[in-house]
C-alpha cells in the first residue's frame, strides 16, 4: 500500500490555480467552468431575439420598454465538469528504489483537488493490466475529498500496463473535461490508441510521465543483469560502462521525445517528471508555463 | 631445453586458479529494474563497437594467464642449447681388424662405440660432434651434427669393423683440418693401438690386453703322397701352452695334432708329415680359445687341385702330348681314338685333336689341333687347311719374335733350340690368332678363339713330324699354352684382409662371383681381361665361375694381418699440430628468464592499464 503525504500547504496554494479547458465544454450541471453555450449562471452574457416558445421569465422587460420589442436576456453557461485521473498502477510504477507510484499519487491528489476546487466532479483510476479501476469515482466537494483520497493509499502497484486495452471499453466521457494520465510510459504496450480515443472523445488530455531518479540518470554499471518487473523474461545482459549509459541516455531522450511529439500531435499535454520532484514545482512551474493550469 | 627448477611448473596450477576466480568474478549481477525497456531500446543507440572491446575481459584473463605462464618459466629457469655454441667433438674411431677382439661378451670396437656414446652424451647440449671412421675405407660419417640422438644412431649404423689393417693418415689429415680451423675442438681417438705420445689428441684405448695366439707362415708341400705343413705359432700376451691340430681335405676329424709350449712374442715352429693320397686342403688350427679367434686359424689350398681341368686327348699317337699334359698340368688326361670320339659325352675342358678334326667343333672347351686334317666342315675353327706341304730336307722351325703379350707369355722360359719338321699343314690364319712358331713365314704354331670365344690353338704339323716333342722347350710350350688356356684364376690362394684379389677372367666365363666368409656375394665383371676385389673379411672365400654347364669353384684363405694381431705399438704417435685453444663453451643460455621477467611485468602493466580503463568506462 502506498503511503503518499499531501501537504495541506501545497493543496492551499493550488487553490489559487484554475484548469484551463480548451475543447468546448459539456458538462451537465451548473459548475465553475464557462461554457461556449449559454446557460442559466448568474452573469450576463448577451441579447437576443424573443422567439416563440422563449421562457418570457427571461425576457428582458426593460429593453422591451425602451425598444418595444421583445429580447430575451442570456447568461453564461457554467458546466460542472468531470476530471478523470488515470494512474499507472503497473509493478513498474512502485519497484526499485525509484517512488514515482507515490510521486503520480501526488500529483493524482492534487489534480483531483484542484478539479474540487472548481467544483468539478473527480475520478481516479488505476490502470493495471488491461484494466481500470475506479478508486474513488464522481467525487464531488471538498468534504468528499477528504474522506475519499486516502483510497490512493490502497492501491496496489502490480501487473502490466496496457492503456488502450483499459480505456477503450471503460467510460470515459465526452467533451467533459480533462483526462490526465500518469504514468512512466515504459513500455511497448500500445498507449497511443488510448489517447486518440480519449481525443475522439472531445477530452482535454494531459499525459505525465513520471520517472525516477534511476532511471533518468542511471548509476548502474559492471555486468549486469537486469530483468525486467512486470516481464521476467525481458532481461538487458550487459558489462554496463559509459557507453552504453550513454546510449541508454540518448534512447530515453529519443523516447520521451516521441511520446512528447505523439502528445503534441494530438493536441494533448505532455510532461515529464521525476520522482523527486516537489508536486509544488511541477504545479506552479511545470504544468503552469505549459498553459493547463493559470 | 632443460629447467633448472623443473618443481616451478607447479606455479602454472595457477592457472586454473585465474579462470575459477574470473568465472566467478564475472558473473553478471542480477537486479530488476521497474522497466528495461530503455535498457533495451539503448542498443540501437550504441556506436558501433570496436570488436577488442568485446573481448577486453578475455585480454585480461588472457594477459593473466600469459604473465603465470612467463613468471612459471621464469621460476622454472630455462636452460637453452645453442645450436654450435658449445665444445666441438670431433672423434676419430679405429675400425681396424684388431677392433674384433673381444672383451668378455663384447668387441674392443662395440667398447669404443660406447665410449663414443658415452662422451657424446654426456656432453652439454649444444656440443657439435663429428666422427671420422677408419675401416675398409676411411670417411667422415658425419661433421658438426649438434643432435646426440643423431650422432649415436649414425655411430651404431654406418660403422662396421673391417678384418684388416687400416690407415689413420687421412683420418688425421681430416682432424688436422678441422683442429686448424677450431683450435678448441677435443679431438678423441678410440682405438686400441698403444701411443707412445700424442698431442691435441685424447686417446682412448679400448684394449685391455687380452690373451691372443695367432698361426702364421703356414707352408704345405706334397711330394710323393706325403704332405708336409709346417708354420709357426705365437702368444701376444703371455706364455701359453697351445694345441695345434691340422685337418685336410675339409675334413672334419684332424689328421694330427700336436701341443707347444710358447713364450710370449716367441714364435714357436711347427711341423706335420700326413700321408695322403690326394691332397686339396689343409687347415692348422690353434685349439685354445682367446680374445682374437680369427688369427687362430689359417687353410691352404693345393694349387693344382684348384686349377685342375678335364682334357680330351683324341689321337691314334697320344704319347707326347699326354705326357707332356700329365707332367706338366697334372690335369686329368683321357686318352680316345678319332673313330672312337663320336662316343664321347662326357663334357671336357680341352679337347686336343691330333692328326684328326671332327666334324663338329665342341663348344664346351678349348681345343687344341695337331696336324690338322681339314676344317671345311668346321668353320667355327675360324682357321682354314689348305693343303700338306713336305719340305725337302728338314725346316727348322722359327720362333715368333713378336713383342706381343701372348706371344712373349707362350714363349716364356722357352730356350729355343733349334727343332725342325719335315712337313707341316699349310693354313689359313685369321689376323687376329698370334703366331708363335713359323716355318718360312707360313704359322706353324699360332693361337687365337674359335667362333665359341674358346681359345684355339694349332700345331700345324704333326708331333711325330718333329724333332720339337724331345726337345725341353716342348714341354715348356705345353705348360705355357695350359697356363694361357686355363689362366690361373686368382695370383695367389692367400691373402691379407686388406688385399686386393686380382681375378683373372678366362675365355667363356659367363658368370664369376666371390663370396665372401660371412657369405655376402660379388659379381665380377666377365668382360674385363681380369677383376679386382677388395678382400674385407677373413676365412674362406669362394669363388664360383659358370663356364658353359658346368660351374667350378676356387678358394683362396684370407688371413687378419699381422699388425691387427697385436696392438701395442711403440713409438708411435697421434698428433694434431697446432695450439690448442683453452677457451671452451658451454652453449648454453640461460639469461632468458630476465627477458621474460620483464614480459611478464609489462603483461602484468597490461592487465592493470585495461583495468584501469574498465574501472574509467565504467565511471
Amino acid at each position: 500500500m502506498s503511503n503518499f503525504a499531501i501537504d495541506e500547504e501545497v493543496l492551499q496554494q493550488i487553490e489559487q490555480l484554475q484548469m484551463l479547458i480548451k475543447n468546448n465544454v459539456a458538462g451537465l450541471f451548473g459548475g465553475n467552468h464557462q461554457s461556449k453555450s449559454y446557460g442559466s449562471s448568474c452573469e450576463f452574457s448577451d441579447y437576443r431575439d424573443y422567439m416563440a416558445g422563449d421562457d418570457i421569465t427571461k425576457i428582458d422587460w426593460n429593453a422591451y420598454a425602451r425598444f418595444e420589442k421583445l429580447y430575451l436576456k442570456l447568461y453564461a453557461d457554467e458546466r460542472q465538469l468531470h476530471t478523470r485521473i488515470y494512474v499507472d498502477a503497473s509493478r513498474s510504477m512502485a519497484y526499485g528504489k525509484g517512488k514515482k507510484h507515490i510521486q503520480a499519487l501526488r500529483i493524482a491528489a492534487a489534480l483531483a483537488y484542484l478539479s474540487i476546487n472548481e467544483m468539478d466532479k473527480v475520478s481516479v483510476y488505476a490502470v493495471r493490466d488491461d484494466k481500470t479501476e475506479a478508486i474513488v469515482s464522481n467525487l464531488l466537494g471538498k468534504d468528499a475529498y477528504i474522506t475519499s483520497i486516502h483510497k490512493l493509499n490502497e492501491v496496489e502497484f502490480d501487473g502490466d500496463f496496457k492503456l488502450s486495452d483499459a480505456i477503450l471499453p471503460s467510460t470515459v466521457g465526452y467533451g467533459d473535461g480533462l483526462s490526465v494520465i500518469i504514468s512512466d510510459f515504459l513500455t511497448d504496450n500500445n498507449f497511443e490508441d488510448a489517447i486518440d480515443h480519449l481525443v475522439g472523445k472531445k477530452r482535454d488530455i494531459l499525459c505525465i510521465q513520471v520517472l525516477s531518479k534511476e532511471e533518468l540518470n542511471p548509476q548502474i554499471r559492471g555486468k549486469m543483469h537486469l530483468f525486467d518487473a512486470e516481464n521476467q523474461l525481458n532481461y538487458y545482459r550487459k558489462n554496463i560502462n559509459k557507453e552504453i549509459i550513454n546510449a541508454y541516455k540518448r534512447a530515453l531522450e529519443f523516447y520521451t521525445g516521441r511520446v512528447r511529439d505523439f502528445c503534441s500531435s494530438r493536441g494533448a499535454g505532455y510532461m515529464l517528471v521525476s520522482a523527486e520532484e516537489s508536486v509544488y514545482k511541477i504545479f506552479f512551474d511545470h504544468l503552469v508555463n505549459m498553459g493547463v493550469l493559470k | 631445453m632443460k629447467l633448472l627448477f623443473p618443481l616451478g611448473l607447479l606455479a602454472l596450477l595457477l592457472i586454473p586458479v585465474i579462470i575459477v576466480i574470473y568465472v566467478i568474478k564475472n558473473k553478471y549481477t542480477e537486479q530488476t529494474v521497474s522497466s528495461t525497456y530503455i535498457w533495451s531500446l539503448s542498443e540501437k543507440f550504441l556506436k558501433h563497437r570496436n570488436p577488442i572491446s568485446e573481448i577486453t575481459g578475455i585480454i585480461s584473463l588472457i594477459l593473466q594467464i600469459l604473465a603465470v605462464l612467463l613468471v612459471t618459466i621464469v621460476i622454472t629457469r630455462p636452460v637453452f642449447a645453442i645450436r654450435g655454441g658449445a665444445d666441438d667433438y670431433c672423434f676419430i674411431f679405429d675400425g681396424s681388424g684388431s677392433m674384433n677382439i673381444v672383451q668378455k661378451d663384447k668387441t674392443r670396437f662395440d667398447i669404443g662405440k660406447e665410449k663414443i656414446a658415452d662422451i657424446i652424451n654426456d656432453s652439454v647440449d649444444g656440443c657439435t660432434y663429428s666422427l671420422i671412421f677408419v675401416g675398409d675405407t676411411t670417411s667422415v660419417v658425419y661433421q658438426e651434427i649438434t643432435d646426440k640422438q643423431q650422432a649415436v644412431s649414425l655411430l651404431n649404423d654406418r660403422c662396421q669393423p673391417s678384418y684388416g689393417a687400416v690407415g689413420f693418415t687421412y683420418a688425421a689429415g681430416v682432424a688436422q683440418e678441422y683442429f686448424n680451423a677450431n683450435p678448441s675442438v677435443t679431438t678423441y681417438l678410440i682405438t686400441d693401438k698403444s701411443y707412445n705420445e700424442s698431442e691435441n689428441v685424447t686417446i682412448i684405448d679400448v684394449s685391455a690386453h687380452e690373451e691372443n695366439y695367432a698361426v702364421s707362415g703356414v707352408t704345405a708341400v706334397y711330394k710323393d703322397r706325403v704332405l708336409e705343413v709346417g708354420g709357426d705359432v705365437i702368444s701376444y700376451e703371455n706364455s701359453a701352452d697351445l694345441q695345434i691340430k691340422v685337418y685336410v681335405n675339409g675334413e672334419d676329424e684332424a689328421k694330427d695334432s700336436t701341443a707347444l709350449h710358447v713364450e710370449k712374442l716367441i714364435a714357436r715352429h711347427f711341423e706335420f708329415e700326413i700321408s695322403l693320397q690326394e691332397y686339396e686342403s689343409v687347415t692348422v688350427e690353434i685349439v685354445n680359445h682367446d680374445s682374437l679367434m680369427l688369427d687362430n686359424t689359417i687353410t691352404l689350398f693345393n694349387d693344382k687341385t684348384e686349377n685342375r681341368y678335364d682334357i680330351l686327348v683324341v689321337s691314334d699317337t697320344p704319347t707326347f702330348i699326354r705326357n707332356a699334359l700329365m707332367s706338366q698340368t697334372g690335369a686329368k688326361v683321357d686318352v680316345v681314338e678319332p673313330d672312337k670320339y663320336i662316343n664321347v659325352t662326357k663334357s671336357y675342358n680341352l679337347y686336343v685333336f691330333d692328326s684328326f678334326s671332327p666334324r663338329v667343333l665342341p663348344s664346351d672347351g678349348a681345343v687344341w689341333f695337331f696336324n690338322p686334317t681339314s676344317t671345311n666342315d668346321i668353320p667355327e675353327a675360324n682357321f682354314t687347311y689348305q693343303n700338306e706341304i713336305e719340305i725337302d730336307g728338314d725346316g727348322l722351325l722359327e720362333y715368333s719374335t713378336e713383342s706381343n703379350t701372348i706371344v712373349r707369355q707362350l714363349l716364356q722360359g722357352l730356350e729355343k733350340r733349334d727343332a725342325y719338321i719335315i712337313r707341316y699343314v699349310k693354313c689359313g690364319v685369321p689376323k687376329s690368332f698370334k703366331t708363335i712358331a713359323s716355318y718360312e713365314g707360313t704359322p706353324l704354331i699360332f693361337t687365337g678363339t674359335n667362333k665359341y670365344e674358346r681359345k684355339e690353338t694349332v700345331f700345324a704339323f704333326s708331333l711325330n713330324d718333329s724333332t720339337l716333342p724331345v726337345t725341353h722347350d716342348f714341354m715348356r710350350i705345353i705348360t705355357n699354352l695350359y697356363a694361357y688356356t686355363f689362366p690361373k684364376l686368382c695370383e695367389s690362394s692367400e691373402y691379407f684382409v686388406g688385399d686386393t684379389m686380382i681375378v683373372n677372367m678366362g675365355s667363356g666365363y659367363e658368370d664369376v662371383k666371390v663370396i665372401s666368409p660371412h657369405g655376402n656375394s660379388y659379381s665380377l665383371d666377365t668382360d674385363a681381361p681380369y677383376a679386382e676385389h677388395n678382400i674385407e673379411e677373413v676365412g674362406v672365400y669362394t669363388i664360383m665361375v659358370k663356364n658353359g654347364d658346368g660351374v667350378r669353384e676356387y678358394h683362396v684363405f684370407v688371413s687378419l694381418p699381422e699388425e691387427e694381431r697385436f696392438t701395442t705399438l711403440t713409438d708411435a704417435s697421434f698428433s694434431l699440430a697446432g695450439e690448442a685453444s683453452t677457451q671452451k663453451r658451454d652453449g648454453v643460455y640461460n639469461d632468458l628468464w630476465k627477458w621474460l621477467a620483464l614480459i611478464a611485468a609489462l603483461v602484468v602493466a597490461a592487465d592493470w592499464i585495461i583495468y584501469c580503463y574498465e574501472q574509467y568506462q565504467l565511471r
